[in-house]
């Protein structure tokens, strides 16, 4: 087996200690639980209420568990810092890792039924490789002008709230106060800018 | 407009509904939930909804680019700026991906392990189902369970790692107190009761304490931790001499003779150590593994050191002096 120590070439490194990096992640834990409540904790304390709305999410208890999981190992390890809403925060990254699952079972059932890159399958008909191809890329830019196009031809009020939430990254508060309307405002105003994009891009 | 359309123009409102709460301190999850179950076609419907928010979100600078500067935002250009960093948004996409890359832990316990292991003088190819190989060094052990994230337990000895690239799945090594995540890479594993050492020759990998953070190994990097202390260093090497024990060679450059008697331990059958004085001696060379008898002797020749055996063991000493 091949080794070289080199003093000369070696970085030394914050050790990554069985011990030392179980401590670290407490201390992470602790702050939480000062901040936001405890996220784990309170994931312990509403898992079944968790497992119930992710099997309504997926259609699938044994995939909720699977999520339940998933979140648990997400808060466990993750550096989040507090959080307002810890119960709403985990149904957030709960929602976030089935989308996730959603799109990658998508992405596998395209490559099975064989409407897989061009260029990809030039390569040898093996469409493993995710970076993305030339051929990508160009569907990228058109894909992002198609949906530019659809977001300009918003009805007004609800695309300038879409834009500033969306695009220009303000919170839903955010849009509200500069806008001087409600939250729920805000919100019904996105909802209808997506129910409108939906149907352009069908 | 057909009933049907109408039925569906409901459910996509009331999915975009739905959706566009998901950041209010009032969300009712509970009745969201009843929706979602209410009728398959909700969650087809929602489904749809949140990938084309996430697309938008995944591609909002190249939509920016391509949208005429937003009029609101015309004399206010440092709040366009601004990156909305909650867990909707960036950090989410970011998580979402690392949880991909995350092992399965405290799984599970059913799930079934099937053990390896070879005697001095064989070694053995192991194929995964998803087209990974792994090739167990002599005298090495290791559990394996071939599952849709194959999980793998080093438990002694050394293993070259062939793994394949599969983004939908992650694929673990436990080794002691240390999880190796790999998402398609080749690597070296060799592991004692002391010393934990991975080396890449392609690709890169994640080395973490369980529960840990993790340090990102390249190729072209090795890392080697101490059980005991947890004490890690990460050196050099060349990519091209990873695993070389596959071609029955161990090629060492400015190595410590500590490590070196790691490997002997494992082709020599017996417990190979440095006395501690020596124990920082630099190798360079290249040992040939054979049968492993020759081994000691190839050292003796390379180093100013000598064998003394007791018990059952082979110590290492220094040969002047001493």
């Amino acid at each position: 087996m091949a080794r070289s120590g080199a003093a000369a070439n070696s970085r030394c490194l914050r050790a990554p200690n069985a011990k030392s990096g179980i401590e670290t992640r407490r201390s992470a834990v602790e702050e939480e639980n000062e901040g936001g409540g405890g996220l784990t904790a309170v994931l312990t304390a509403n898992r079944p209420q968790l497992i119930r709305f992710f099997t309504s999410r997926t259609g699938s208890l044994a995939e909720a568990e699977d999520v339940v999981q998933e979140i648990w190992l997400h808060v466990a390890r993750a550096d989040t810092g507090p959080v307002v809403s810890p119960l709403a925060y985990l149904h957030r990254v709960g929602l976030n890792i089935v989308l996730d699952r959603v799109r990658e079972r998508q992405r596998r059932m395209k490559r099975e039924q064989g409407w897989s890159d061009v260029a990809i399958e030039q390569r040898g008909g093996e469409a493993t490789d995710d970076s993305p191809s030339p051929h990508d890329i160009v569907d990228g830019r058109q894909r992002a002008r198609q949906l530019a196009t659809a977001i300009e031809a918003l009805p007004p009020g609800a695309g300038r709230v879409f834009r500033r939430h969306k695009l220009d990254g303000l919170s839903h508060s955010e849009v509200a106060a500069e806008l001087g309307i409600s939250r729920s405002a805000v919100e019904k105003h996105i909802a209808v800018a997506l129910r409108y994009l939906r149907a352009a891009l069908e | 407009m057909t009933h049907a359309e109408q039925q569906q123009g409901r459910i996509d409102t009331a999915a975009a509904d739905w959706h566009a709460q998901l950041e209010s301190p009032d969300m009712d999850w509970e009745a969201f939930g009843a929706w979602l179950d209410a009728d398959p076609a909700h969650r087809v419907a929602y489904d749809a909804i949140a990938l084309l928010d996430a697309e938008i979100e995944g591609r909002r600078d190249a939509i920016t680019a391509s949208l005429p500067a937003n009029d609101v935002c015309d004399d206010q250009t440092t709040v366009g700026q601004r990156r909305r960093w909650w867990i909707g948004g960036g950090i989410a996409t970011a998580a979402a991906i690392a949880i991909l890359l995350m092992p399965k832990m405290a799984t599970v316990p059913t799930e079934t392990m099937v053990a390896y292991s070879t005697g001095p003088a064989q070694t053995q190819m192991i194929d995964l189902k998803d087209g990974s190989h792994i090739l167990l060094d002599r005298n090495s052990r290791l559990a394996l369970s071939d599952s849709q994230s194959p999980r793998i337990e080093m438990q002694s000895g050394t293993a070259y790692f062939d793994v394949r690239h599969d983004p939908s799945r992650a694929f673990l090594v436990q080794a002691g107190g240390y999880e190796i995540r790999d998402i398609g890479t080749k690597f070296d594993l060799a592991m004692t009761p002391q010393r934990l050492g991975v080396a890449v020759s392609e690709g890169k990998l994640m080395v973490a304490p369980k529960d840990g953070a993790g340090t990102l190994i390249v190729a072209g990097e090795r890392i080697d931790v101490a059980a005991q202390t947890g004490e890690a260093q990460v050196s050099r090497i060349a990519a091209a001499s990873v695993g070389s024990w596959r071609k029955g060679q161990l090629i060492y450059q400015a190595t410590p003779l500590g490590l070196v008697a790691n490997d002997l331990t494992r082709y020599v059958g017996r417990p190979v150590t440095a006395d501690p004085s020596i124990g920082d001696l630099r190798v360079s060379g290249v040992l040939a593994i054979s049968d492993g008898a020759g081994l000691i002797q190839q050292i003796e020749a390379l180093l100013p050191v000598k064998a003394v055996e007791t018990g059952g063991s082979i110590h290492l000493v220094g040969s002047n002096g001493r």
